[in-house]
């Protein structure tokens, strides 16, 4: 009898806890972000041609050149990468050298994204089918890449940056340059 | 007009509290860019989507007891949410009456017939799936009719770069098929198993997102370049992790899902052959 009675509790103790669980899982915000699996990682080989007559074009050997940069994933049909760019500024006002990929997008329009919101890249490299996006594991635009001088992803930032995501970034940079 | 492009935006605080009002329309691209056109219109449009969209909450709660409730149709109508589960000799005084619109609503007073036999017992029993159904059907009605003009301005007041996006044609092989009739099957069968990354419900098959047509395009060009498909999905998984992939892969952290079952079933028969020998 008494056996029953602790198997029954443990039952009741065991619906408690998956209720519990429930309650946890659902009260947490839901996170709709793929993140690359590829941090930590070489960046996968690519050559992409100029986004613009402005910028070289990028490839992967640029980001193995000893220096640790931001690989910034944007376009210019992209709301957010418009939102990020006073930020993107900032970054390379101290010293950031940040390259960028271009997603599906046409010449005249990143001249025209570049002369509204400035152009921190030194690089651009266009990718008018997603390829390089698809071989870095990115699943939207904007998002940002923390590569090391070895050209090995060492952080990827999702979404937009905005300014308390600045000293994370730099923060980033800095171990990534050790 | 083009299917919007993958522009995302981290969800800002209160953004996670307009999207359990929106679920349908949340998953179609357009509905979410316009979510995302959200940030640059500025916050005033924000509290303005959450406002309505929290109040309809609270709203869709009270108005189940209304205040001027008609006396209810014990025959008819649900009793309260504790009313007792026996076949009780109905006082509609003392119960809160609760569905009046179940059956002001002609949808649910279709659906009646199918739900008292499924959920309740006898006529005077509880319908507490009605009762709720009513709920949640008047505060989706009413979430969607508050929403969507204010999405839709939101939209607006981005302003017209938001429309001009996009305009690259797809990739080669996003909408063509593979010559190899083989390889084409082969790809289509692999394409109906990969998630698309902008709209995470659909597959790339299923789904006219200018990422997903890229996606179509790197399965059709990969297969046709000789790769199988377990390796593409493979070169996939590599990037996106096991999220990418519909098909489930056994692996360190996924093996329970496999082993409780068959746990489950063998405790079940360890059981059922001790209540049978405790029979004889």
């Amino acid at each position: 009898m008494i056996r029953l009675r602790v198997v029954l509790w443990v039952l009741v103790a065991l619906a408690a806890a998956l209720f519990a669980l429930f309650a946890l899982q659902l009260s947490r915000p839901k996170d709709d972000f793929v993140r690359s699996a590829l941090i930590g990682k070489k960046v996968p080989a690519f050559a992409l041609e100029p986004a613009t007559d402005g910028r070289p074009g990028l490839s992967s050997a640029d980001l193995a050149d000893g220096r640790p940069k931001l690989l910034n994933v944007f376009a210019s049909w992209c709301v957010p990468c418009a939102v990020e760019a006073p930020q993107l500024g900032a970054l390379e006002r101290q010293g950031v050298e940040i390259v960028a990929v271009a997603i599906r997008d046409r010449p005249e329009s990143v001249d025209g994204f570049l002369a509204a919101y400035g152009n921190p890249f030194s690089r651009i490299g266009a990718d008018p089918i997603s390829e390089v996006q698809l071989a870095l594991g990115s699943s939207g635009v904007p998002e940002t890449f923390v590569v090391d001088g070895r050209g090995i992803i060492r952080h990827q930032h999702l979404g937009e940056i905005r300014d308390s995501d600045v000293p994370i970034l730099l923060e980033k940079l800095r171990e990534a340059g050790e | 007009m083009n299917p919007a492009p993958s522009a995302r935006v981290r969800p800002a605080p209160s953004a996670n509290r307009v999207r359990p009002a929106l679920p349908a329309m949340e998953r179609r691209p357009e509905a979410r860019s316009a979510v995302a056109r959200r940030t640059i219109a500025q916050p005033a449009i924000t509290s303005a989507i959450d406002a309505p969209s929290a109040s309809v909450r609270t709203a869709s709660l009270s108005e189940t007891t209304p205040a001027g409730a008609a006396a209810p149709d014990p025959q008819l109508l649900a009793p309260a949410l504790f009313a007792p589960v026996r076949p009780a000799p109905a006082s509609p005084g003392a119960l809160p009456a609760p569905a009046e619109e179940a059956t002001s609503d002609p949808r649910l007073a279709a659906a009646q017939p199918f739900a008292a036999p499924l959920f309740a017992p006898s006529r005077t029993a509880p319908s507490l799936p009605r009762h709720l159904a009513a709920a949640l059907l008047r505060a989706a009605r009413t979430a969607a009719a508050s929403a969507t003009p204010l999405l839709a301005a939101a939209a607006l007041a981005s302003g017209a770069p938001a429309f001009a996006q996009d305009m690259l044609p797809p990739a080669p092989f996003a909408y063509r098929q593979l010559p190899d009739a083989e390889q084409e099957k082969q790809a289509r069968a692999l394409m109906e198993q990969l998630r698309c990354l902008t709209c995470q419900s659909q597959s790339i098959a299923d789904s006219d997102a200018p990422m997903a047509g890229d996606m179509r395009h790197q399965v059709r060009t990969r297969i046709a370049a000789g790769e199988s498909p377990d390796q593409v999905r493979a070169w996939l998984v590599e990037r996106y992790g096991d999220y990418v992939s519909y098909r489930p892969q056994m692996s360190a952290t996924t093996w329970p899902l496999f082993a409780v079952p068959l746990l489950l079933l063998v405790v079940a028969l360890l059981i059922l052959r001790r209540r049978l020998r405790g029979a004889r």
